[in-house]
């Protein structure tokens, strides 16, 4: 063993960090040389230092101030634990915040599954009247302008107008609700307002001559007949459809009804509502003609002529079109229909319920059944616990369907008017059970 | 050399009950532990960190995380192993720190080292040195403690716990997690390195 391993090894003699045979062979080469010997003694001299170096002693209280900062370290873990545990600290503001949960979800449920007599006069009020009133207004300007048996086919239109302005709503969409309104609020007020494309008929309010207006109300509509189609967002894209379909499809036998019936529009007495299609925007019209000795007739009789069933086709034929349009319409035709609920409260909606298994399935067959009692299904609305069919059935054929409809599932409350006469109504047929 | 008188007297069996209940979140049973344990933890903080103040925060810290990972010891090893292995590791963060400021500066041998006498202030007395005696032993301790401070982070704590705190080499190979092997040459490095820095002070003695 030469100096220089040996020199490594040497701390190794301070204790028994060796074993015994390395331990001696070093102790042997340094009992041989001087210079590992005195090596070796400053080691020994140098970890006697070390070993010597005195012990410190922990500052007063020094386990005291460590437990201090243990005991705060913990506690605000504890109190937090405390606080997520405890009862009273979490528990009444999370129970509150509970109840708002309840009441809000409540309205909702309530908003989208409430009975639907409900959801317009208590959902729509302010928009209900404002329509019905702006059409009683309109209806006596019709008047007051042409009288009443001179000119009939404004007063037809007029009749119409409901449904082409809704129309012309959803094609304009937000653009011409606001120009509705002022135009409804104007006739309002002065009653003897100029009627909505006010430039085109100026001197409407002066009532100089009937008779010119007559005439040009006339050129006003071959006006419109051409250049509207357009269909600009505009007054006069109103004017379009309004005055168009008349022209083309409206029968005599009508027009003589309506115009008989204008004579009482300024007074409308409150409607008897005899059927459901006294809440239909179009025969609203002439259903303010019941003081006539001879009422009911009429409403009845035009619901069924052809010209009215094309007032109806149209829209509902863009409804299925259009099936983006699909939900815009089923939302705006409760509120129509709201609008001329009004006066006709009495008239309970005709309604049978159906107790199913499955809705889709009993919806299936119901679609099935339908056309063999000669009815049509007009729209249909999904709701949370139930499927809602709207069908238009002849008032006759409705304890055919009522009987077919027990072969689906148990026909709950019915309560459905049979007139049983040839009278189209519409009937709501409510198929309760599991969605799937 | 003293070796054994230097051990505290309190042994694993003895502590098994603190930690127990220690374990059982009773805090009284933590600051026995702490009271028995404080002493040495804090010359093994102080022997490596070379200040008294800081050695004393450390101590603080480690006991702190003690008390949070009380749960997770195991009492296979002893406290004080388990413990030691605790303030090594806060000593050495408090070193990297220390590294990391750039106004460290490097302390020469020759500097004046009054700052040490207030922290070694508790060291015991004999009544046989004289005030002389006294004050050589100081500054020799000072120089000693400046050899420590200058050793190599590894180094260094091989020779407290061997030499200082008089560790068993199995002891500190699991401490440190290192074999035996590693753990004597680091030592043999740092007590040659130790000796070639005391020697100066080795003339001095003669």
């Amino acid at each position: 063993m030469n100096c220089e391993h040996a020199k490594g090894l040497l701390p190794a003699l301070l204790d028994t960090a060796l074993p015994a045979d390395e331990t001696r062979e070093i102790e042997t080469h340094v009992a041989a040389c001087e210079h590992c010997t005195r090596e070796l003694a400053a080691l020994r001299k140098a970890a006697h230092l070390v070993k010597e170096l005195p012990e410190i002693e922990p500052p007063p209280f020094f386990a005291k101030k460590i437990m201090a900062e243990v005991r705060a370290a913990s506690v605000p873990k504890l109190s937090l634990l405390k606080r997520i545990l405890f009862p009273l600290h979490i528990k009444l503001p999370l129970e509150a915040l509970a109840a708002v949960l309840v009441a809000v979800i409540a309205i909702q449920i309530y908003r989208t599954v409430g009975p639907e007599s409900l959801r317009p006069s208590d959902m729509d009020p302010p928009r209900a009247p404002e329509k019905a009133q702006s059409r009683e207004v309109a209806a006596k300007k019709v008047e007051i302008e042409v009288g009443p048996y001179q000119s009939r086919t404004p007063v037809v239109s007029e009749a119409e107008r409901p449904q082409a302005r809704d129309e012309q709503m959803r094609a304009a969409v937000d653009k011409a609700g606001p120009r509705r309104a002022p135009v409804s609020k104007d006739s309002d007020k002065k009653g003897f307002a100029a009627p909505p494309p006010a430039k085109k008929a100026p001197p409407a309010p002066d009532e100089l001559s009937k008779t010119s207006l007559v005439l040009e109300k006339k050129a006003k509509q071959s006006d419109v007949e051409t250049p509207r189609a357009s269909a600009g967002a505009g007054a006069a894209g109103f004017e379009g459809p309004r005055y168009k379909k008349p022209e083309e499809e409206k029968a005599s036998k009508p027009r003589e009804l309506h115009s008989d019936e204008i004579g009482f529009t300024e007074s409308p007495p409150p409607a008897p509502a005899r059927t459901v299609e006294a809440e239909r925007p179009a025969p609203r019209k002439l259903e303010a003609a019941p003081a006539e000795p001879a009422p009911p007739p009429p409403a009845g009789l035009a619901r069924e002529t052809g010209a009215d069933m094309a007032l109806d086709r149209p829209w509902l034929d863009e409804s299925k079109k259009a099936g983006a349009e699909e939900k815009a319409e089923a939302e705006e035709r409760p509120r129509a229909k709201s609008a001329f609920s009004a006066p006709a409260a009495s008239a309970p909606p005709q309604v049978v319920t159906v107790r199913v298994d499955e809705r889709p399935r009993a919806g299936e067959k119901l679609l099935e059944l339908l056309p063999s009692v000669g009815a049509r299904l007009t729209r249909k609305q999904v709701r949370f616990d139930r499927d809602v069919y709207f069908v238009e059935i002849a008032s006759k054929n409705l304890v055919a369907l009522v009987g077919k409809l027990k072969e689906l599932g148990t026909v709950g409350k019915a309560s459905v008017d049979t007139a049983g006469d040839e009278t189209v109504i519409e009937l709501r047929v409510e198929i309760l059970g599991r969605p799937q | 050399m003293g070796n054994e008188g230097r051990r505290p007297s309190a042994g694993p069996d003895d502590d098994a009950g603190f930690i127990t209940r220690s374990q059982n979140g009773e805090a009284a049973a933590f600051e026995a532990l702490v009271e028995r344990h404080q002493r040495r933890m804090l010359n093994t903080a102080y022997r490596m960190l070379g200040d008294f103040d800081e050695a004393c925060d450390v101590v603080q810290e480690a006991f702190l995380s003690a008390y949070r990972a009380i749960g997770s010891f195991r009492q296979e090893a002893k406290f004080s192993t388990w413990m030691t292995t605790i303030v090594l590791n806060h000593a050495r963060n408090r070193l990297q720190q220390r590294a990391s400021r750039a106004c460290h500066e490097c302390r020469s041998l020759d500097d004046d080292r009054e700052t040490q006498d207030g922290r070694i202030r508790h060291e015991p007395r004999s009544d046989a040195e004289s005030a002389t005696d006294l004050l050589e032993r100081k500054q020799r301790d000072a120089r000693v403690q400046d050899c420590i401070d200058a050793l190599e982070g590894e180094q260094k704590e091989v020779l407290v716990l061997r030499d200082i705190q008089e560790l068993s080499y199995e002891e500190i190979g699991s401490m440190l997690k290192v074999p035996d092997g590693t753990v004597k040459s680091r030592l043999f490095r740092a007590r040659l390195a130790i000796k070639d820095c005391l020697s100066e002070v080795i003339k001095d003695l003669g």
